[in-house]
């Protein structure tokens, strides 16, 4: 068979044991993305059904396009305090949570890949990106 | 305006910015934000923090499909990612203490120049074999990959390794610096100096996106920038059309994809030439 009957699926759907680093991050992504769309999209419905942010209700004054906007969850502490009773904000700012959380899972994954596999240069190179990012996390929650 | 009409508002307009984003290998920062505050009215404080959840979905969104169509090179993303995310930190410590006015121009100018430069390889549908550079060949910083668009298989090896590396320092620091999205630095450091593909180039910056954004959005969380009412609909719209713009990117040529990057550039050139200009 020629390269030119073989689509872009050729790559997927390859024997577990074997799998490639792309197939598993992409993977995690896939999974990341689905999870925390749904999350998000429960919370959205929730909104809409119960016209309520959970701490005051939703208001569009007549001829303005903004309604209030009040106030999410500052943190993952305060938005799964707000999961009993469920309230729409924190269950919209839990999901964007989970999605923010998707690359960074990724980051993770791509280090044991390159573990299992001796790759040393970028075990360093991923090592050092991590600890960039931890420290940009903390620089930016330190700030303002 | 009822709760319904604002919300699938929101999601359309996100829609079209995460198409256009995950195609382009940009955020969808330029159009999220200018809507929300010269529509919306919205305060730019939310704006960003809605827009830096739009970073993080179009990148994952598309992301998935790009990995696995082996479009995404995670070797130079990796690679990369060490200049842009010390370049970020670096440009947020200098926040306060450098002027940004002339940086504005000066990045200005540069994109325009960098258009001008696209503009000149516009018919270039795959870059001609290149050289690799010492760093290159080390870091086997090179794919191959399946292109739907010309029905063939192409492999690549990438140069410059470490002027790219540099460079992505650079956008790093404008980024962190100045608040400005860096898919745009990322792309053309790909394309113009390690010589990728044009697809190669608009999905692995659109991979590495998301991993910057990410490590930013929790302080946009602490300081309570992230509104659950906007950055909620504008995560699920830039989902969807990030989802179909990664099936629609693979079949479109490198060559419609780096015209279509000209006006962008354009548009970001005299924003920033314009800001510079103004004070």
């Amino acid at each position: 068979m020629s390269a030119h009957t073989h689509g872009a699926a050729e790559y997927r759907h390859r024997p577990a044991a074997r799998r490639d680093i792309e197939d598993i991050i992409s993977a995690i992504l896939r999974w990341g993305v689905f999870i925390s769309a749904a999350v998000v999209t429960a919370g959205v419905v929730l909104l809409l059904a119960t016209g309520s942010t959970g701490s005051a209700p939703l208001v569009f004054a007549p001829g303005r396009l903004l309604p209030d906007l009040g106030r999410g969850p500052t943190g993952p502490a305060e938005a799964l305090r707000g999961l009993v009773p469920p309230q729409p904000y924190s269950i919209i700012a839990l999901g964007l949570m989970l999605l923010i959380l998707t690359p960074i899972t990724r980051v993770a994954a791509s280090l044991a890949v390159f573990l299992r596999d001796r790759d040393r240069a970028y075990v360093l190179i991923t090592c050092l990106v991590l600890v960039v990012l931890a420290v940009s996390f903390f620089l930016g929650a330190g700030a303002h | 305006m009822t709760a319904f009409l604002f919300v699938s508002m929101l999601v359309a307009v996100s829609a079209v910015a995460g198409l256009i984003g995950s195609i382009m290998g940009l955020g969808g920062g330029i159009i999220v934000i200018p809507f929300l505050t010269l529509v919306l009215g919205v305060p730019i404080r939310l704006a960003l923090g809605a827009s830096i959840v739009s970073v993080i979905a179009t990148s994952s969104g598309a992301a998935s499909s790009y990995v696995a169509d082996r479009l995404t090179n995670l070797r130079v993303g990796m690679f990369l990612e060490l200049g842009t995310t010390t370049g970020a930190v670096t440009g947020a410590l200098l926040a306060g203490l450098v002027p940004t006015r002339g940086l504005y121009i000066l990045f200005g100018l540069l994109l325009a120049y960098s258009a001008y430069s696209l503009f000149q390889r516009r018919q270039q549908e795959l870059p001609a074999p290149v050289e690799p550079d010492r760093f290159s060949r080390r870091l086997q910083l090179r794919g191959e990959y399946y292109d739907q668009a010309l029905g063939q298989r192409v492999s690549y090896h990438a140069t410059c390794a470490l002027p790219a590396l540099a460079t992505m320092y650079g956008a790093g620091i404008a980024s962190g610096l100045l608040g400005i999205g860096s898919g745009v630095f990322k792309v053309l450091a790909m394309d113009g100096l390690m010589r990728l593909p044009m697809k190669v180039s608009t999905a692995t910056s659109n991979f590495m996106i998301g991993v910057t954004a990410a490590a930013s959005a929790g302080g946009y969380f602490a300081r309570g920038d992230v509104n659950p009412l906007l950055a909620g609909p504008v995560a699920l719209g830039v989902l969807l059309g990030a989802r179909v713009g990664a099936r629609l990117m693979t079949r479109l040529r490198n060559t419609f994809l780096r015209k279509a990057f000209i006006p962008i550039l354009l548009y970001i050139s005299a924003e920033m030439l314009l800001r510079g200009i103004r004070g």
